[in-house]
């Protein structure tokens, strides 16, 4: 990412957490020279499960990121498709800010960790709205 | 909290389908900075709506290198793949798109739902693929 445009808020990380079933994500986000915030979610341990974790933990961070306006973000659906030989998450969103809402998709292509592919795709969807990059 | 990011943002004004003699079909686009300006690009291609959601693409990514010029940012593009598909019970259009910045290159995705007008749809994933940045809005 080093040498491209700069970014209001950055991804920084996900983490992810297996307990009796339940897979617990959490994804941090760093305003510069602001501070960072995180977003918690937990799912069943499914595959599809675990992308839809990651992408609740990423709406989680970005509202409390956003801190104001009350924003609202909520991940309506999200799915796994194959498209150009990739595997490729696509996430559809609903967000509510300063008294707006928007119906909003981010995409993401998945590497390793489904979690994150999942918060990525709803940082992808909710950059426009809330002037995130 | 959330400030608008410094510079404009460039918004989709509208496509044009026009069918052309021998089978084929040109598409126009129009994106529009809200300070003023305006670029368009037109393409020219095989009619049929696989084709014409390539043009509409290739056409939307004509416009962006125009205002990349203006604003002599070093940046280019390049259409890798267009393709219609089903999300969520629904159809819609990915895009894939190479970009080159500082020496870099990324794949940029972008999505959007196929609305009635298939080239808006396109322009829309094109310009969601190059948003972050860009600055861009549809």
């Amino acid at each position: 990412m080093k040498g491209w445009l700069p970014r209001r808020i950055r991804f920084v990380k996900s983490n992810t957490e297996q307990d009796a079933g339940v897979r617990r994500v959490s994804v941090e986000l760093l305003r510069p020279d602001e501070g960072n915030y995180v977003g918690r979610a937990e799912r069943p341990s499914g595959e599809v499960d675990l992308l839809r974790a990651g992408a609740e933990a990423a709406a989680a961070a970005v509202v409390n990121a956003a801190g104001g306006g009350d924003a609202e973000v909520k991940v309506e659906d999200i799915e796994r498709v194959k498209m150009f030989g990739r595997d490729i998450v696509v996430a559809s969103v609903s967000a509510t800010y300063r008294g707006q809402t928007f119906s909003l998709f981010g995409v993401c292509e998945v590497h390793e960790d489904p979690a994150t592919a999942g918060a990525l795709a709803v940082l992808s969807a909710t950059n426009r709205v809330l002037e995130l990059s | 909290m959330f400030q608008r990011q410094p510079g404009e943002r460039v918004r989709f004004y509208g496509a044009q389908r026009i069918p052309v003699a021998g089978n084929k079909c040109r598409v126009r686009v129009r994106l529009d900075m809200p300070s003023g300006g305006s670029y368009v690009a037109v393409v020219e291609g095989p009619a049929g709506p696989d084709h014409e959601l390539r043009s509409a693409g290739a056409a939307t990514l004509d416009a962006l290198r125009q205002l990349v010029k203006a604003k002599h940012l070093p940046v280019t593009f390049e259409l890798a793949e267009v393709a219609a598909f089903e999300a969520f019970g629904k159809p819609g259009v990915m895009v894939s798109i190479k970009a080159e910045f500082q020496n870099q290159v990324r794949s940029l995705l972008g999505f959007s739902p196929m609305e009635e007008d298939p080239a808006r749809s396109v322009a829309v994933a094109v310009l969601g693929a190059t948003n972050r940045f860009l600055a861009l809005a549809s």
